[in-house]
């Protein structure tokens, strides 16, 4: 049940100042349901009811042709309860969270090129409502601000070649599932704990730090008729990083579980990804896609846990306008190659942990991060797309497609889905798709 | 100046439902659950001697949480048990006997069992569901005349494919029986020779 109520509100106050404001409301009530025993299965398992309000108000200025900016400020209130009832104890406690942010920008905007820079300060409460124990209520609340700021700047070299740079400072307080997980995921099958647990036991002396972030990114793009290149480089440091990772096994009464532990750590990044669109005869073109990142934790000197691998993506499309009957016809053949992330932790099988002492585990969850399997091998996958319109009269017109992922049903895991510990990723997948247009 | 007035009415108007949503919440209670499984009793009882009765116990005492303590005990060498499995609630006030639930949905259900051939021979359950496929709360097993220590692994599966159990082997548990595992427990079975008869020699 989803409920959505909004009201915005524009005045021109001057010819050059214009102030908005949004006010928006919504509601959800939000139930799952689960296979469960003794006749239960149609009460839900989690049932949630989430309301949450904002108020936007942007005032927004120009001073003469080339410059424009403006203030604003955003509010946001949000109530997240758990209906009490089913049976199971919650995966998300029960809280209140309320933002203020507060932003001013200005932007000059000139013939050759273009700069911007703003500043916003941001403050967050969050209140909590959680039990330790299962049985005793305890009722923490955290306040999180930070100052974050950009500046950035355009430049048109050529009529096809435009350079970019913006330099970012910005932060992000953690989230409620980063601070108070527990237990057992039944869907991934991993038991985690968020930041504000030690040893399986809510420890409310924790002072859980902001993730902080500088981030550089310089962005080239080359746009001609035929051609479109666009390339980005990026470096990026985060105070105080947010990961999950491998850290214990628990014997439970449903069995065995690897046990995952949010963690924080200072961390470098270094990014490319290029785009590039090339039309290489008429209406026949093809499209490539490289992503590749570095990732390094700086505190230990070492690799961080869940970094996506190198990946490239061609793809080539063959789009005519017409073809017989069918409008906007299209074929298209992808292929992606998704390399071995050989940057990932060393790797301590589940089977050497189950037999050691608290001690032993503890040596080595100090030494360094580590992975209960290797990384996957690396794998190419290849798509295939087709689809066009058919008009049935002036009006009605039925849109076809029909689609093919992993053609050749090739066995692969993916380094950043959890499922990888148990099982492949999905095999050949047909999709047919239709609209019907009136 | 209308304008001005306009504006200010949308902020109060703004600001006031913004702040309806501040009334305290009320304080959340602890869930009770009912499908927790917290502690699993086997109780072996030998066929012909009513008294060697040996319990071992898995229990957990807050559900998914902090780890399991286990109670092992010891059987006889050659021996015949009657195996008799009791699946407990201890959060609930008294304390709630889920094997009640189980038998109860008898054919969403299936104990499985497993052990290595030097501990166990002769397994079979003893008792079945509506569609006589097995249940497995009440079962048999001999201990083999020359066993030596092992495990024994108690797995409660809810909405097993009874269908893809093992003829030769039904109570081995395989990844194409699926359902969801409600309890999965490792026993460690030790083992001693029988008693040997006390004869009395009269002179």
């Amino acid at each position: 049940m989803h409920h959505l109520c909004k009201v915005l509100l524009q005045l021109t106050l001057k010819d050059n100042l214009t102030l908005s404001a949004q006010y928006s409301f919504q509601f959800n009530r939000r139930s799952e349901f689960d296979i469960r025993r003794g006749g239960r299965s149609n009460i839900p398992a989690l049932d949630l009811s989430l309301a949450t309000q904002a108020l936007d108000l942007d005032l927004e200025h120009k001073l003469g042709k080339n410059w424009q900016g403006g203030i604003g400020l955003n509010t946001s209130l949000q109530d997240n309860d758990n209906i009490p009832g089913t049976g199971v104890r919650p995966i998300v406690p029960n809280y209140n969270r309320f933002t203020q942010g507060v932003y001013w920008y200005e932007r000059f905007i000139g013939k050759r090129f273009d700069l911007e820079a703003g500043i916003r300060y941001d403050y967050q409460y969050l209140e909590v409502a959680t039990f330790v124990n299962r049985v005793e209520l305890v009722k923490p609340d955290y306040q999180f601000s930070n100052a974050s700021f950009t500046l950035g700047g355009t430049y048109y070299w050529s009529k096809y070649l435009t350079l970019q740079t913006n330099l970012t400072r910005a932060w992000r307080p953690p989230n409620i599932s980063e601070l108070f997980s527990q237990g057992l995921h039944h869907g991934s099958g991993i038991i985690e704990e968020g930041l504000l647990y030690e040893n399986g036991q809510l420890n409310l002396e924790i002072n859980p730090e902001n993730e902080q972030a500088y981030k550089w990114v310089n962005t080239l793009t080359y746009q001609d008729t035929r051609f479109v290149l666009e390339a980005s480089a990026y470096y990026n440091y985060i105070r105080n990083f947010i990961f999950l990772s491998p850290f214990d096994t628990r014997l439970t009464i449903r069995g065995a579980f690897p046990v995952f532990t949010y963690q924080q750590t200072d961390a470098d990044f270094f990014g490319l990804d290029i785009n590039g669109q090339y039309e290489v005869y008429k209406n026949f073109s093809s499209r490539s896609k490289v992503s590749l990142l570095y990732a390094r934790d700086i505190v230990r000197d070492d690799v961080i846990i869940h970094m996506p691998p190198y990946r490239f993506d061609q793809s080539f499309t063959y789009q005519p306008k017409r073809l017989g009957k069918i409008k906007k016809p299209y074929f298209t053949l992808q292929s992606i190659y998704t390399a071995r992330q050989f940057r990932a932790p060393r790797v301590v099988p589940i089977s050497d942990i189950t037999g050691l002492t608290n001690q032993q585990v503890s040596d080595i969850q100090a030494e360094s991060v580590y992975d209960f399997i290797g990384p996957p091998s690396d794998y190419w996958l290849f798509n295939w797309q087709m689809g066009g319109e058919f008009s049935l009269s002036e009006e009605q017109s039925l849109q076809v497609g029909f689609s093919v992922e992993n053609v050749f049903n090739i066995a692969y895991r993916d380094y950043l889905n959890r499922f990888r510990y148990y099982a492949d990723d999905l095999g050949r997948n047909f999709i047919i798709r239709l609209q019907y247009n009136f | 100046m209308k304008k001005m007035n306009q504006i200010l009415w949308a902020m109060f108007l703004g600001s006031a439902l913004v702040f309806t949503g501040c009334d305290d919440d009320a304080d959340p209670e602890p869930e009770n659950e009912p499908e927790l499984i917290t502690t699993i009793n086997v109780t072996f009882t030998n066929t012909d001697d009513a008294d060697d009765e040996v319990t071992f116990t898995a229990s957990d005492e807050d559900g998914d949480g902090m780890g399991i303590t286990y109670e092992n005990g010891t059987l006889t060498r050659g021996a015949t048990y009657d195996i008799e499995i009791e699946v407990l609630n201890e959060t609930e006030t008294p304390v709630e006997d889920v094997t009640e639930e189980i038998e109860e949905e008898d054919d969403e259900h299936q104990i499985y069992f497993g052990f290595p051939t030097t501990l166990f021979e002769d397994f079979s359950y003893e008792n079945t569901d509506g569609n006589g496929d097995p249940l497995g709360t009440e079962a048999q097993v001999t201990v083999v005349e020359e066993a030596t220590q092992g495990s024994f692994i108690v797995i409660i599966q809810h909405e097993p494919n009874k269908e893809a159990n093992s003829d030769t082997t039904p109570w081995v548990y395989s990844d194409e029986i699926g359902g969801e595992t409600d309890a999965n427990v490792t026993f460690t079975v030790s083992v001693q020779d029988a008693e040997e008869p006390v004869t009395v020699v009269r002179q």
